[in-house]
């Protein structure tokens, strides 16, 4: 019977970003230990959206290790199920937040009659 | 590479022109009303002819005392009904105008929020500036002129993440400039003839030069 109460440890790493700008995110998470185990479900949501689209992962396997394609901001969660179809419930959310660029070509300029 | 690490819950995240001239329409020399006033002689007529030959004599000779008149200031006038010859008038000598200092970078392919600005003389210590941003996502920050000397500068992009904790870029590279700038870096006008000197041709061979990463419509999420 799988936990119903999953735990997962995600981390985030090797990222890249494509020409289109969307990001490239790989998760990581702690193995299940039940003997019916049957796999992953990766959910994710855009900052701002209120739910997950739980008819729609946006990736489903057996590893504990996920690349993913995202267009921004958000909150990713896993579930595990079961050989039975039993469905966990959400881990706790992975933020994805990616800092700004580093400033380019930085320049300094004069203004004139500017005001401070 | 950025780590995100997450555990129940906890979140670690490092912080890691066109141009167009305008020519105005000449303004004509002979206005109608001196026309209308002094051409109404019949034509072929001996005294028309004469009198038209003196018309155009004095209007010559007008016209051509109108345009030797250089424009004086409003004054007392001859017995001529000519304006006198007077001394001319000499302007004020216009304030320096002040030169403020501000940066520019290249625009952002991501969101920012704000950024923080550091600007070091070269013997002394750094000040931070948090700087707002442009239309184009570009640095937004003026600044009173330092005193004449070498400085250096930096920057980062930062923006507010999701869990409101500030996310910035790393610090940019130390740039080192000269304060007051160099002529070629004084103004926008110097760049603005220099694009007024590009062909069309030459334009387009510039744009295909630009990283497409430069764009500013980046996602912004």
């Amino acid at each position: 019977m799988l936990a119903k109460n999953l735990i997962l440890t995600v981390a985030l790493m090797a990222l890249t970003i494509s020409p289109a700008l969307a990001d490239m995110v790989e998760l990581t998470w702690s193995p299940n230990t039940e003997p019916d185990l049957a796999g992953y479900k990766i959910f994710f949501k855009l900052k701002g959206v209120d739910d997950y689209d739980y008819n729609n992962p946006i990736w489903i396997g057996t590893e504990t290790t996920a690349m993913v394609e995202v267009p921004g901001d958000g909150k990713f969660v896993a579930r595990a199920y079961d050989d039975a179809g039993n469905e966990s419930i959400d881990s706790d959310p992975a933020l994805w937040d990616k800092p700004p660029d580093q400033v380019k070509q930085l320049e300094a300029k004069e203004i004139e009659g500017g005001t401070p | 590479m950025f780590l995100v690490y997450l555990n129940q819950g906890s979140t670690l995240v490092p912080g890691g022109t066109d141009v167009l001239s305008l020519h105005p329409p000449p303004v004509p020399h002979s206005p109608r009303t001196w026309g209308g006033f002094l051409w109404p002689t019949a034509p072929g007529h001996f005294f028309g002819i004469g009198i038209r030959a003196l018309i155009l004599v004095a209007a010559s000779f007008l016209l051509t005392q109108c345009a030797r008149v250089e424009p004086v200031p409003p004054g007392p006038f001859g017995p001529m009904g000519r304006p006198l010859q007077g001394p001319r008038t000499v302007e004020a000598p216009a304030a320096p105008q002040q030169k403020w200092l501000g940066f520019t970078c290249k625009p952002p392919g991501r969101r920012v929020d704000w950024y923080r600005l550091a600007l070091s003389p070269d013997q002394g210590q750094s000040e931070y500036y948090n700087a707002g941003i442009k239309p184009d996502y570009s640095i937004d920050i003026v600044l009173p002129p330092p005193p004449d000397g070498c400085y250096m500068a930096s920057a980062m992009a930062c923006k507010y993440a999701q869990d409101g904790s500030r996310l910035c870029a790393n610090w940019s590279p130390w740039v080192h400039f000269e304060w007051p700038l160099p002529e070629e870096k004084r103004s926008n006008i110097v760049p603005m003839l220099y694009l007024l000197l590009l062909s069309n041709k030459e334009k387009k061979n510039a744009s295909k030069k630009l990283d497409p990463d430069s764009s500013p419509y980046g996602p912004y999420n």
